[in-house]
């Protein structure tokens, strides 16, 4: 039975240093002098210290032990501010010590005398699990990453270990009466453990699970950066195929011309100057700027504009400033919103033209993106990543078509787009909180790098997405 | 008459650009040409108190002085007259950006779209060239102020104050410029040349707008500035603000 409680009292050390180093890693870094078994080792030892002081049951020597010996170990292994250290430490031993409160209540009115906690081994284990709870919450709001769970399920999570402390806090005050048996003492804090145990696995799978899922998405954005630029390859061998057939070509017509000079038929070499040079301008290379991804996905839309049938007239002023912007959204924002205009042109009967104009404004503080096109018809939106939705979820209309949609009980946001004239884009959605959320981030995002972005509408949406809405508050620069 | 002055060693290149712009909305009778086959005679002319400019095409490559350096000196003594730099082969650098110049026109563009972009060039120059001055004056001296030059305009006791750029430097006035003209009355003159209402107590041009935050307004910074000027404003006219500046910046390139 000593061996046991022995055992016992070194899993909760354990679970106690591991835990303030958790809380630590999860605020800070690990100095960079520190290899990962070196860290192992401080572990191990600032644990088997921990331990011993509590072997030697001295409630002094246990306090300021306790104190010293961990804070001694999270100044060797974390890296940060002084200020903030004694911070977290304070916030860190304040959680151990107020979950050892727990106890006081049902010994006091049981017995009225408190007796040590390490006698009883299943408050150990309960107060320990609490006290994992509450580190949890502390790491979750303070956490530098932002791989961390999203509110709503960290939420979620938050419900089993909450059960469950419960249940443990509930037979603790029960006062199940074990210590007669000494097995069954033993089976219920060896449930106890396992129960703990279990809860932080799950958490932990939680948070990989979750890794895994930022992993993948950005493979996702490397996977269609080289598409892009696979597709400005592809591009590039079309043009130098055209450009060698178009050399081809101007040798034959310069062979007519001397041919037809030759024999002093000058109109007729008029003629095919005046041919030639039509050639010439409809050959002309399109080099759309000097940014590769924003040029490959220019070509790729020219392309698809013309397969439409839709004229594709684009013009980047030379010297943009897009270094702040990452490929990525240049890709996915930019490209969507001329798929829409492309889209939308090409189920016009007339005027099947879009025009595209990026440029710097105001000293070269805003990059403009101005897409026109004179389609009147409503157009489906597609989301992130070039999926279609259906045509129920999501669409993208004119200015005039709002009024209609809202009178459907399509209420949502929209954004007017350039409202120069007649011909200017707007978003409108329904009310599906991941649609609109979708079209909030990238409207963020445009915000963030000062693209223009008209007025901004919001209603029922903005009770799902305060914190997007907030973004557009401070952030909206149009 | 508009001045329009060409900086360009292809004489060739010049005839064909007279052409292009007298098909763009001005006849030779409105037109005064002006030729430089190098930078250096451009920045003799311009040493003239006599010279005029209303828009300067500018070869980016030049014999001599090259565009960059020619456009910086022409910046000087024209600050805010229409600049376009031209060019064969030679990209825009970050020196050319600095000199604010309106476009770039490349020289092989098909005849359609240097049209195109001639008249668009031709537009801002008659606008630029029909924009207001403003009279304002401290104590005894007065001074004509284009309205590129104005920061923002305040309600003063009588009239109103005005704020010009950091980088305007108006010989021999300290203090503050006044004008005698009410806000609302230069309000109703300027409200077509990029000025809004910010707050009832000023006007902003929008020309000099960073961003619009949700109560306060950044302009842009300046050279010899360490921190951007912000103006707070009113939430009453914050929508409207918004909706002029995103109308403003949308303007270039409207053909």
């Amino acid at each position: 039975m000593e061996l046991f409680e022995a055992g016992i009292k070194l899993f909760v050390c354990m679970l106690e240093v591991y835990l303030m180093f958790q809380l630590f890693y999860h605020i800070s870094s690990i100095r960079e002098s520190l290899t990962k078994r070196s860290v192992v080792c401080i572990y191990m030892g600032t644990t088997l210290l921990i331990f011993l002081i509590n072997m030697a049951n001295n409630a002094y020597v246990n306090l300021i032990g306790f104190v010293l010996i961990t804070w001694l170990s999270v100044v060797a292994v974390f890296d940060m501010k002084i200020l903030r250290r004694i911070f977290y430490y304070v916030i860190a031993y304040s959680l151990i010590l107020l979950f050892e409160f727990l106890f006081i209540p049902y010994h006091v009115i049981e017995d009225g005398v408190l007796p040590p906690l390490s006698d009883h081994l299943l408050w150990l284990i309960i107060i320990k699990f609490g006290t994992f709870i509450a580190y949890i919450i502390v790491i979750h709001i303070s956490s530098k990453t932002k791989k961390s769970m999203p509110n709503h399920i960290f939420a979620m999570y938050l419900c089993l270990p909450a059960a469950t402390l419960g249940m443990l806090v509930t037979v603790g005050y029960l006062g199940i009466n074990v210590e007669g048996s000494v097995r069954y003492g033993m089976l219920v804090t060896i449930f106890a453990i396992l129960m703990l145990l279990g809860n932080m696995l799950i958490y932990y799978a939680y948070n990989k699970y979750l890794e895994e899922v930022y992993a993948n998405s950005n493979h996702e954005i490397i996977i269609m950066k080289q598409r892009e630029e696979l597709s400005h390859l592809q591009e590039s061998i079309r043009k130098n195929e055209q450009h060698q057939e178009w050399i081809h070509d101007t040798g034959n017509y310069i062979k007519i011309l001397k041919k037809l000079i030759d024999l002093g038929q000058n109109e007729r070499a008029g003629h095919v100057l005046e041919e030639l040079n039509k050639e010439l301008e409809k050959n002309v290379m399109t080099d759309y700027s000097d940014n590769l991804v924003l040029n490959a996905l220019l070509s790729e839309k020219a392309y698809m504009a013309e397969s439409q049938a839709v004229t594709f007239d684009v013009y980047v002023e030379p010297n943009l400033n897009l270094e702040s912007i990452r490929d990525m959204d240049i890709i996915s924002m930019l490209g969507n919103l001329i798929d829409n205009a492309v889209r939308g042109a090409g189920e016009c009967a007339d005027k099947r033209e879009v025009r595209v104009r990026i440029f710097m404004q105001n000293e070269g503080n805003i990059l403009v993106i101005k897409i026109d096109n004179d389609c009147v018809e409503s157009i489906q939106i597609h989301g992130m990543h070039y999926n279609r939705p259906k045509r129920k979820k999501a669409c993208m209309v004119l200015e005039s078509k709002v009024s209609s949609i809202q009178q459907r009980n399509m209420t949502g946001i929209w954004n007017t787009l350039f409202k120069t004239g007649s011909s200017h884009q707007s978003y409108c959605c329904r009310c599906k909180k991941q649609k609109a959320a979708i079209i909030l981030q990238k409207t963020a995002i445009l915000l963030k790098y000062g693209f223009l972005i008209a007025i901004v509408r919001k209603r029922d949406i903005a009770m799902h997405l305060r914190k997007n809405i907030v973004i557009f508050e401070e952030e909206v620069i149009a | 008459m508009y001045h329009i002055l060409f900086c360009e060693d292809n004489s060739v290149f010049i005839e064909y650009m007279k052409q292009v712009i007298l098909k763009a909305g001005v006849t030779e009778a409105q037109v005064q040409f002006h030729e430089f086959l190098s930078g250096e005679l451009l920045l003799t002319y311009l040493e003239h108190a006599d010279a005029k400019c209303d828009l300067l095409i500018l070869d980016m490559q030049l014999p001599g002085m090259n565009g960059d350096e020619v456009a910086e000196s022409f910046r000087t003594r024209f600050p805010n007259t229409t600049l376009v730099f031209c060019s064969g082969v030679a990209k825009p650098t970050d020196r050319s950006f600095k000199v604010m110049a309106y476009r770039y026109l490349y020289k092989e563009y098909t005849d359609d779209k240097m049209l195109e972009e001639i008249k668009e060039i031709i537009q801002k120059m008659i606008m630029h060239k029909a924009e207001p001055v403003i009279m304002a004056h401290n104590y005894f001296r007065q001074v004509q102020l284009k309205l590129d030059e104005i920061l923002y305009i305040q309600l003063a006791r009588r009239g109103s104050k005005i704020h010009v750029c950091p980088n305007v430097d108006i010989k021999e006035i300290h203090g503050d410029l006044l004008c005698n003209e009410k806000l609302s009355d230069l309000y109703e003159v300027l409200k077509d040349f990029g000025f809004a209402y910010a707050h009832n107590s000023y006007i902003v041009n929008l020309k000099y707008v960073k961003k619009i935050l949700t109560n306060e307004l950044v302009f842009v910074k300046w050279e010899n500035e360490t921190h951007e000027q912000r103006l707070s404003v009113s939430r009453t006219k914050v929508k409207e603000l918004k909706k002029i500046f995103a109308i403003e910046l949308g303007k270039k390139y409207q053909g």
